[in-house]
């Protein structure tokens, strides 16, 4: 099954985490253990648009690490995929998703990524109008000139969530096969990794009877 | 509840854990009584096959339910699907990955692999690959290495071509790669008679020669391990061996292997202050030969090796005696 | 201090956590609130938090692993480091990076560095490489497959955020030529050239060497002597296998070193082997411990840690227990602050002397080296024993070479980092030596014409940048492009460092701050560095090996004791079940055969009792 790593971006408070818990684990309740001690979480995508193909992301959550802009090389490295969240109620929130799109442009370079702009908490514009302050067609605009995809959601009631990652997986995968297709020819370098949580199963005894 | 301390846990986890077990052992014992009362009344359906795959599964070594799910096989012929087959081979693919070392696993996919409509050479020549792949992976499996001798003979009946050199070179590339391994000496020995029955060694002398050099070169490297002496052992008496030297040529093996196995127990004894068991018995052997076959005139020490090996050993001291009043 | 009570765990901190019903008979109502997990989702202030437990200054590999393991034992701590980048002195720097750590080494006051030297081919930059294409470790490590680290990075799960490769080729120098190690059975066995009593002999020592400890009989007598000596006498070794034992097996520094001490090294090689394949040795991909730290830290914030790098710590008041940040932030802290040397503040008084001296000479060479690695491997280490090189070195000199298979350098180039424990000019004489006697390997066993680098640049002493016209040195006269080889980047640089090169890792070679006798016990009135800790600065040791056990012994020091260091428990999540690497069956058959069962084996007259 074809896996794609994808990385969370956004100011704290914005609810990054709770878009990938109702994503994850399709609720948003107290029970939320899922960054303690997980590495990263991870979902299967059934794309629709692909005869169903299953992918997988590998989804990484920023810890707080974002807080002081102290993220890692490493968070970034060989990711296929973005969610760049801000929050519609609160004023300045698109301005501060720009500068993560900006932030993101530097550290990947050259690589390729799928990136999303989110606006969340779109359940409490419905409830009352009044507290919107990022307007939709301002978000929209600046997605289509950074060639992001683009969505309104609410993590609380779920909606938008399942299409975003619907649609995220299309555009990796159609990329990723894109990607094989063309370097089909050239011999890609095979580096095979040591999984430190399966040992060899020989037994060992290759120095003593 | 991750990354909370084991006290804590503790009691919970364990909780959970006599829940999911209890559970288990229901689902356990529901399914045997029915496959067993099935059995019983020559009932066969494919739901019943069904409860055999789930019942083995939990229990891989339930022979009963291994014959049942055959003669449910046998008698549902028909109604089999046609990748059928396949999937069976499969379902044995798996439990063996979990249970490399159950005999009703291997037997049961011998039985698919002959039932196999056509069963096709390919299909062996997979199966090999399949065995090679698992030796590799634990190369002292004895199960896998009687497996592997039947896909061989399968083979060899089916192309009608005699494989004992190729095999003969997976036996040293397994020795080469562990001389520990008792299974590729054992096949060796097995191999090296047949060999020379039908004319398959080309220059013999050379490599009865070559063979010495190897099972020298094996003692200095692992003088304690069982699997090597027990080869030398046969190789110094086995008559494919023997009746292929003259008697110059005979006594001159057997010394050059009584030297080095001097050398090492001598060596034993300077650095442990023990001498070597197994280089004892093996200097017996050596001498009964030199003594009682080629009337060599030597000095027998064989009832001093004998008294070394009751003190040295004293777990099988009553041989050592026993051995020691025979002339 | 010592805290005699234990901590309350992270379980029991955590508000989120006490509503569980896991630990009480009721079960809360499902609340559509987002409960607090600290760190990430509450609307928190923009300054640093009012309080915390630790705070910790630097993200270096011990600071990092000891952040981790404070934050998933319970304390709230908050690391900080001046560096735009984590790892500190165990970063792994891109060539901007480097050249900015040349420039503030050789500015700073801090004794930590000296005498940085850096050139840089124009190549890189404007030209065919570009700086971020380099990840080059200031500390560079190998991971034993059998270590402490290895065992918490399972443990903690930051192995989910590394990835490692197999190191299996280990090289030794001896007489101008590159020997390969060959130390297993098997190699042993199949060795045409190694003598018979030889193999014997060699067979022997691995099977004692493996549970050497309890076979004091054996080695008692030699406790005290080199252990050059033990393996002479005892095993009746050849100086070849001596050599190789000692050096790039044990890889100890030099042929002093006493048996007890260089059978553990020894024998960490051989139990290494075969737990993961056959090698011993591990390295992470993109970098060494500058990643582990990145690892460590992420762990460290996932359960609860707050970061914050560009910062820095200006003072810390032990009366009042208020630290005060370069940003004019302050935190009161209730436990302990513990410094990386490399980033105390200025009026820091009694910084444990950082009196051993660790030489490094790194070099990106224009030359993909893989006639140096194992099939499908991106790595080696090549030793140089005592005597082996020209400048007649007393220490060894270890190099670690890595290939761009590790990504950390470019498609056709590789790094070669070269490491002495000798002091002074000796020791970059014996490094320029080794370096010499790599290239000339090198070049003689690849083929390419190199052509001349134009235009090196230089950054000096002063921190300026110069072109060309090399001046610094004699050393590196020879090092002028007109010499085949291209080396596109030449890095050297002293560390200091408190921990003496060890033979044997052990937390007493960590306890500097321990008091001796009465006297050290009060504590100075006034001094700055009451209630500070100060971690210790990597040392020569090519492994991991000291990683663990200082950040341990600082845990213990802070928390009373080490019973819940990293003791860990995750739930399994997602058990993944490979597809197994067995050949699948699932082929079509159109052949019409069918054949008797024969299930038996003839007897052979084999395996019988051993008869007499």
């Amino acid at each position: 099954m074809l896996q794609f790593k994808l990385v969370l971006l956004g100011d704290s408070s914005v609810g990054k985490s709770s878009i990938v818990h109702r994503f994850v684990k399709d609720s948003f309740d107290e029970f939320r253990e899922s960054t303690i001690g997980a590495a990263f979480l991870s979902q299967t995508v059934k794309l629709e648009k692909h005869q169903d193909v299953t992918i997988k992301f590998e989804i990484w959550d920023t810890a707080g690490q974002e807080r002081y802009k102290s993220l890692a090389p490493m968070y970034y490295r060989n990711a296929n995929a973005a969610l760049i969240v801000y929050d519609v109620t609160q004023p300045g929130s698109l301005v501060k998703a720009q500068s993560w799109v900006e932030e993101l442009k530097h550290k990947v370079g050259d690589q390729d990524l799928v990136i999303c702009l989110v606006g969340n908490k779109l359940d409490l514009c419905e409830a009352d109008s009044s507290v919107r302050q990022v307007e939709i067609d301002d978000a929209q605009t600046y997605a289509q000139e950074q060639h992001l995809l683009f969505h309104e959601v609410s993590a609380k009631t779920g909606a938008g969530i399942a299409k975003i990652f619907q649609e995220m997986g299309e555009k990796v995968y159609e990329r990723k096969t894109a990607e094989s297709a063309a370097s089909a020819a050239t011999q890609p370098r095979k580096t095979l990794n040591v999984e430190l949580q399966r040992p060899s199963t020989n037994d060992s005894t290759s120095c003593c009877a | 509840m991750h990354g909370i301390k084991r006290r804590e846990l503790t009691q919970e986890l364990l909780r959970k854990k006599r829940a999911r077990d209890a559970e288990k052992i229901t689902t356990y014992r529901t399914l045997t009584e029915r496959v067993l009362t099935s059995k019983a009344r020559g009932y066969y359906t494919p739901d019943e096959l069904e409860i055999t795959t789930r019942l083995l599964e939990l229990n891989p070594e339930f022979n009963a339910v291994w014959n049942y799910r055959r003669d449910a096989i046998l008698t549902l012929k028909e109604q089999l699907r046609s990748d059928f087959w396949v999937n069976e081979l499969k379902f044995t693919t798996r439990q063996l990955q979990a249970y490399p070392k159950v005999y009703w696993i291997w037997n049961h996919r011998l039985w698919c692999l002959n039932e196999y409509p056509g069963s096709p050479i390919e299909r062996w020549q997979l199966e090999l690959a399949l065995v090679n792949k698992l030796l590799s992976m634990d190369a002292r499996n004895f199960h896998s290495w009687h497996y592997r001798k039947i896909v061989v003979k399968r083979l060899e009946q089916m192309s009608r071509k005699n494989l004992n050199q190729q095999e003969l070179d997976y036996t040293t590339e397994k020795i080469n790669a562990n001389i520990s391994n008792f299974s590729a000496w054992h096949q060796r020995a097995s191999l090296l008679p047949k060999m020379f029955a039908m004319g398959q060694i080309p220059d013999e002398k050379s490599f009865i020669n070559r063979e010495l050099q190897y099972i020298i070169n094996a003692m200095f490297t692992d003088a304690e391990d069982q699997s090597v002496w027990y080869y030398i052992k046969w190789f110094v008496r086995s008559d494919c061996i023997v009746s292929k030297l003259n008697t110059e040529e005979y006594k001159n093996l057997l010394q050059q292997i009584k030297n080095g196995i001097l050398l090492i127990n001598e060596d034993e004894k300077d650095f442990s202050g023990k001498e070597n068991m197994w280089c004892l018995k093996l200097l017996c052997v050596l001498e009964t030969i030199q003594i009682a076959q080629l009337k060599l005139d030597i000095v027998p020490k064989r009832s001093e090796y004998l008294d070394k090996l009751i003190k040295f050993d004293p777990l099988r001291q009553n041989r050592y005696r026993y051995l020691a009043q025979r002339p | 201090m010592i805290n005699a009570e234990r901590r309350r765990s992270m379980a029991e901190r955590r508000p989120s956590t006490l509503n569980r019903s896991s630990f009480s008979a009721e079960r809360k109502s499902s609340i559509a609130v987002v409960p607090h997990l600290a760190g990430i989702e509450d609307p928190l202030p923009e300054t640093t938090p009012d309080t915390v437990d630790v705070v910790l200054v630097g993200t270096g590999l011990v600071e990092s692993i000891l952040a981790a393991a404070l934050s998933w034992q319970g304390s709230s701590v908050l690391q900080i480091d001046s560096n735009s980048y984590y790892g500190d002195t165990s970063a792994t720097l891109t060539i901007d990076q480097l050249k900015q750590w040349v420039q503030d080494v050789n500015k700073s006051n801090l004794k930590c560095y000296e005498n940085a030297k850096l050139h840089i081919s124009s190549n890189i930059g404007r030209g065919l490489y570009k700086s971020r294409e380099f990840g080059i470790d200031l500390s560079p490590k190998i991971l034993f497959a059998k270590s402490d680290l290895l065992s918490i990075l399972l443990k903690s799960r930051v192995h989910q955020y590394l990835e490692f490769q197999s190191l299996s080729n280990f090289h030794t120098y001896e007489n101008d030529s590159f020997e390969r190690l060959t130390n297993t059975k098997q190699e042993i066995f199949t060795n045409p050239s190694l003598p018979l009593m030889t193999k014997r002999n060699l067979m022997k020592f691995i099977k004692f060497v493996l549970n050497w400890e309890t076979q004091a009989e054996v080695w008692e007598m030699y406790r005290d002597k080199p252990v050059a000596a033990f393996l002479v006498d005892k095993f009746k070794l050849e100086k070849a296998q001596v050599y190789e034992l000692i050096f790039s097996i044990g890889l100890c520094y030099n042929i002093d070193v006493k048996t007890p001490e260089a059978l553990q090294r020894i024998r960490r090689y051989l139990t290494s082997f075969d737990v993961y394949g056959p090698f011993p040795v591990l390295y992470s991909k993109y970098g060494g411990p500058g990643e582990l730290s990145q690892g460590f830290c992420r762990s460290a914030a996932v359960a609860g840690a707050t970061y914050k790098l560009n910062e820095s710590l200006v003072s810390y008041d032990p009366d009042t227990k208020i630290a005060i940040f370069g940003d004019g932030s302050k935190v009161g802290v209730t436990e302990k602050v513990v410094i990386a040397p490399t980033q105390c503040p200025e009026n820091s008084r009694n910084v444990p002397k950082q009196k051993y001296e660790v030489q490094r000479l790194t070099c990106v060479v224009d030359k993909p080296c893989s006639e140096w690695f194992g099939e499908g491997e991106y790595s080696s280490v090549v030793v140089f024993p005592p005597n082996s090189l020209k400048s007649g070195n007393r220490q060894a000199v270890q190099a670690l070479i890595m290939g761009a298979g590790s990504d950390v350098c470019p498609t056709g180039t590789s790094v070669w980092y070269l490491t002495s424990t000798e002091s002074g000019p000796r020791g970059e004489m014996d490094l320029d030596a080794a370096l010499g006697a790599l290239e000339e390997s090198i070049m003689r066993e690849s083929s390419a014409d190199i052509e001349n680098d134009e235009g090196i640049m230089e950054v000096d002493n002063s921190g300026h940048m110069t072109l060309n016209s090399v001046k610094l040195g004699q050393s590196f006269k020879e090092y002028i492009p007109r010499e085949k080889l291209q080396i596109l980047v030449k890095l050297y640089f002293k560390q200091l460092t408190s921990t003496p090169p060890f033979e044997v890792v052990d937390s007493s070679i960590f306890d500097i701050n321990e008091p001796v006798g009465s006297e050290l016990k009060k504590l100075i009135p006034g001094a700055s560095d009451n209630g500070v800790l100060y971690t210790p600065l990597p040392s020569a040791e090519i492994s991991y090996d000291e990683a663990i056990t200082a950040a341990r012994m600082l845990f213990q020091k802070i928390v009373g004791s080490d019973d819940d260091f990293f003791d860990l428990d995750f739930d399994d999540e997602d058990e993944q079940i490979d597809e197994s690497a067995v050949v699948d069956d699932d082929e079509d058959d159109k052949m019409n055969m069918t054949l008797d069962v024969e299930m038996s084996v003839e007897p052979v007259d084999f395996a019988g009792e051993m008869e007499i």
